[in-house]
């Protein structure tokens, strides 16, 4: 199982290591030519490859080459894993045309890598006489020059009697954002020209410049057989707006056969010295890029364009449980309709059948891109790769499209090293990111009131109880202190009633209660003499206003001066603070009985 | 008299149904404009439910905030979900965004001792005023019946309200006798109310303070620093007072 895990590690490891380029320095870089002879008129292919264990690998400075002209530069590129080791090679193809004939050297290109210098060998190439015109076969059309598709611009500037002109078109003039557009240069010539034209591109600003091609044909117009060199420049509008392509030129040397009217120029046809430079220039091309549709743009969709197809395959039918299957998906651009470089990643399904990395960019040439990624399946049994899928906008549709590859089969053998159920239920989880919390959904809202201790109707609230508490607060204190004189009596007085408060008179005697007994003691005889006399018991404040009252009433005197004695006694007790205990008691209570009784007779 | 108060039940109730309606076709369309990425529009939708129809509303508040935040101002986004934490301090979702913001300010983690706000200023001052009520009127019925069982309820009633006192104290200390803000936007802060005045400190936007003092269109603040305080003045335009 160790071994297992070494393996898996190792794989992933070099998966990722690769964007970071901590492999040996070990690089190599050489040089080749398709061809070590030609004619004048001819081009031909000078490569360059880079090679090593890293995925940055550097691009080769060029040394001075003024023997030739240099029309464009591709870039191919191979990356491979292959147990656990990355090695990678990049070619860089530069399309060169002499410009004059004879033996040339191209000087060594150099490389330099963390600090160590690399160059190639010096290619030696051979370049022979053009061939005359009057040797070129006969073109198998007579018309004149097809005008250039949608766009064309023309511009014939005569040479020696019309012989010589250029002219620039682009395959369409409206494109969108990264959509291939092909800007093509003609130079059209009957005349023999001293030395290999010199061409000079135009300034493709706004535009990715992926690579010129030079060719040649043979055109008759009105009857004239022209040679036409042509070179294709594929360009990708980067941003949408309107864009300018500017004038290319080319410079021509012509041999002028004219007779001269001197000496000396005659004597210079010999000499070979008798030659016209004229320089040659397009006009200037506007493009029209258009920013992609929004309307119907997928989800996945990272920035292609074009037209594509893609496959995918992988690397065995069955592999063991943690044992490292490469899936390879290859991108090609149909009939060349489609910008690869716009292609910057496929997706791979999620299926919790397989652990995932990274996805690479393994091999990138003008008609292919190819991705890799690593699976490894933890759990056994016959298990399907999901699709490989690819969003691209169609410039020819103009609509989004979307491309799949078919599922894959593999069996997987082994045992599992984790149960599907981890796997599905958690096993897995890799944190991408956080954010906030999304939106409340909301539809109705109510307002919350400012705070309440700000509020004086808050405080307000509590005043009723703040009272109630200190009202039956001083209740108790006054209910402890057993305070009756105050208490109000509802009834109407009788004798009844006088009786009963001699009777408490005498329970607070039992208790040795002074106070009270004497506070009863005078309710009782209060009593009496309102139920005798018929008054209210609150005018009867005292021992002359019980007086009064007797007298009017027709009250024995003998009576009303037994009241007033028992009144005077109980203000002496009262408010001489001298308790009315014992004996005394005992008399006040006779006394006061004796007053009842009378009264009530 | 009955003919008036149903006319008048009828307008009261037709006003209030087409005031909800309105405020439902408000919080669709930003909800509309949030979900296309017209996340200004959207906050300013939530704007004006605030400062024009007076909506005090944490949820709103919430999601001004996500507004702002997808708008990159970190500062407003910070001001609002600390309003919406106040009204409704145990929604997950405003906690949530909150450390999520307050992380992305550079804010440090509050070291309070009641930073665990479980309850809303208003929900402390209710439970306590429950309390209050319930303490006095318990003593009351004791002081009158002179039966035990009430002075004990009203005892009962005093010890859980001595921590509702005390944790409303904090709160109003933190919430209202401290002026608290949001620093709006990246700040140089000086020694001084005035441009002159040499730089102390930049505060990044988001950032919580205390305003200590004000002095015409600056305003002196505290603000936390790893464990230290610093103060400072800073325009009265870059703050944003919670309160």
């Amino acid at each position: 199982m160790k071994s297992k895990h070494k393996k898996l590690i190792i794989a992933a490891a070099a998966l990722i290591l690769s964007a970071v380029n901590v492999f040996a320095d070990e690089i190599s870089v050489s040089a080749s030519v398709d061809k070590s002879s030609l004619p004048l008129n001819e081009y031909f292919t000078y490569s360059v490859t880079v090679s090593g264990d890293s995925s940055n690998l550097p691009e080769p400075q060029l040394g001075a080459m003024p023997d030739f002209n240099k029309y464009g530069t591709r870039r191919s590129q191979n990356m491979s894993i292959i147990n656990g080791k990355m090695s990678a090679s990049i070619t860089f193809s530069y399309t060169l045309a002499p410009k004059a004939a004879g033996k040339f050297s191209i000087p060594p290109a150099v490389i330099t890598h963390k600090g160590k210098t690399y160059s190639t060998m010096p290619v030696e190439i051979e370049v022979e006489k053009a061939q005359s015109s009057q040797t070129l076969p006969n073109p198998q059309t007579t018309k004149k020059p097809a005008p250039a598709a949608s766009g064309a611009n023309a511009k014939q500037r005569p040479a020696e009697s019309g012989r010589a002109f250029v002219k620039a078109s682009v395959n369409k003039k409206n494109v969108y954002e990264n959509e291939k557009l092909v800007y093509t240069f003609s130079f059209y010539t009957n005349v023999n020209l001293a030395a290999n034209p010199e061409y000079a591109p135009p300034s493709f600003a706004g535009f990715w410049n992926d690579g010129s091609y030079p060719s040649n044909r043979y055109e008759n117009i009105d009857g004239a057989q022209y040679l036409v060199n042509e070179v294709a420049t594929t360009l990708y509008p980067l941003e949408s707006g309107s864009k300018v392509i500017g004038p290319a030129t080319v410079k021509i040397a012509v041999m002028d056969l004219s007779v001269p009217d001197d000496f000396d120029s005659l004597f210079s046809i010999f000499a070979g010295a008798r030659r016209e430079v004229k320089t040659l220039t397009s006009d200037e091309i506007k493009i029209n890029v258009l920013p992609l549709p929004e309307s119907g743009k997928p989800a996945d969709f990272s920035g292609a364009v074009g037209n594509f197809t893609i496959k995918a395959y992988a690397d065995k039918k069955e592999a063991a449980v943690n044992e490292p299957v490469t899936l390879t998906a290859e991108v090609s651009a149909v009939s060349q309709k489609g910008n690869l470089k716009s292609v910057s990643s496929v997706v791979f399904s999620q299926d919790s059948s397989f652990k995932k990395y990274d996805s690479i960019v393994s091999k990138e040439t003008a008609q292919l891109k190819e991705f890799k990624i690593i699976l490894v399946a933890y759990t056994p049994g016959e298990k399907e790769i999901p699709p490989v899928k690819l969003s691209f906008f169609n410039p020819d549709k103009k609509v989004y499209e979307t491309v799949l590859t078919q599922p894959i089969k593999i069996n997987i053998t082994g045992e599992a090293v984790l149960g599907q159920q981890d796997l599905q239920e958690g096993g897995q989880i890799t944190k991408i990111g956080s954010d906030i919390n999304y939106n409340k959904n909301l539809t109705s809202v109510k307002s919350y009131c400012g705070y309440f201790v700000e509020n004086k109707n808050f405080y307000i609230l509590f005043i009723p109880f703040v009272l109630l508490f200190f009202v039956s607060a001083v209740y108790r204190i006054l209910k402890n202190k057993n305070v009756k004189f105050s208490v109000y009596n509802s009834k109407k007085p009788s004798f009844n009633g006088a009786l009963k408060y001699l009777e408490k008179a005498s329970h607070e005697a039992d208790k040795n209660n002074a106070e009270a007994f004497v506070a009863y003691i005078y309710k009782a005889v209060q009593e009496a003499v309102c139920a005798k006399s018929g008054v209210g018991r609150d005018k009867l404040t005292g021992a002359g206003a019980a007086e009064k009252i007797l007298r009017e009433s027709g009250v024995s005197d003998d009576i009303i001066n037994k009241t007033r004695d028992i009144f005077a006694q109980m203000e002496f007790y009262r408010f001489a603070s001298i308790k009315a205990d014992g004996k005394a008691a005992s008399d006040l209570k006779r006394l006061a009985q004796d007053i009842i009784g009378s009264l009530r007779k | 008299m009955k003919k008036y108060f149903i006319a008048f039940s009828f307008v009261f109730f037709a006003a209030a149904a087409y005031a909800q309606n309105a405020y439902e076709s408000q919080l669709k369309n930003a909800q509309t404009d949030f979900q296309n990425g017209n996340y200004a529009k959207a906050a300013s939708v939530y704007e004006s439910l605030i400062t024009v129809e007076k909506i005090n509303n944490p949820y709103i508040y919430y999601n001004l905030s996500n507004a702002y935040y997808r708008a990159g101002d970190t500062g407003k986004a910070a001001l609002n979900i600390r309003k919406a934490y106040r009204l409704a301090p145990r929604d997950k979702n405003i906690r949530a965004n909150l450390a999520f913001i307050d992380k992305a300010a550079g804010e440090p983690e509050s070291q309070s001792l009641f930073s665990g706000n479980f309850l809303s200023l208003n929900e402390l001052s209710a439970a306590a005023a429950v309390f209050i009520i319930a303490f006095l009127s318990l003593f009351s019925i004791f002081f009158i019946s002179g039966k035990k069982f009430f002075k004990k309820a009203a005892y009962g009633a005093l010890i859980v309200l001595m921590p509702l006192i005390l944790a409303s104290y904090f709160k109003i200390n933190s919430e209202i006798i401290n002026k608290e803000a949001a620093v709006l936007k990246v700040s140089v802060v000086r020694s001084g109310p005035a441009v002159s005045s040499p730089e102390l400190f930049s505060v990044p936007a988001g950032r919580k303070a205390i305003i200590l003092a004000s002095n015409g269109t600056w305003s002196e603040i505290k603000i936390k620093s790893g464990s230290e305080d610093l103060t400072g003045w800073i325009e009265t335009d870059h703050l944003g007072a919670f309160n």
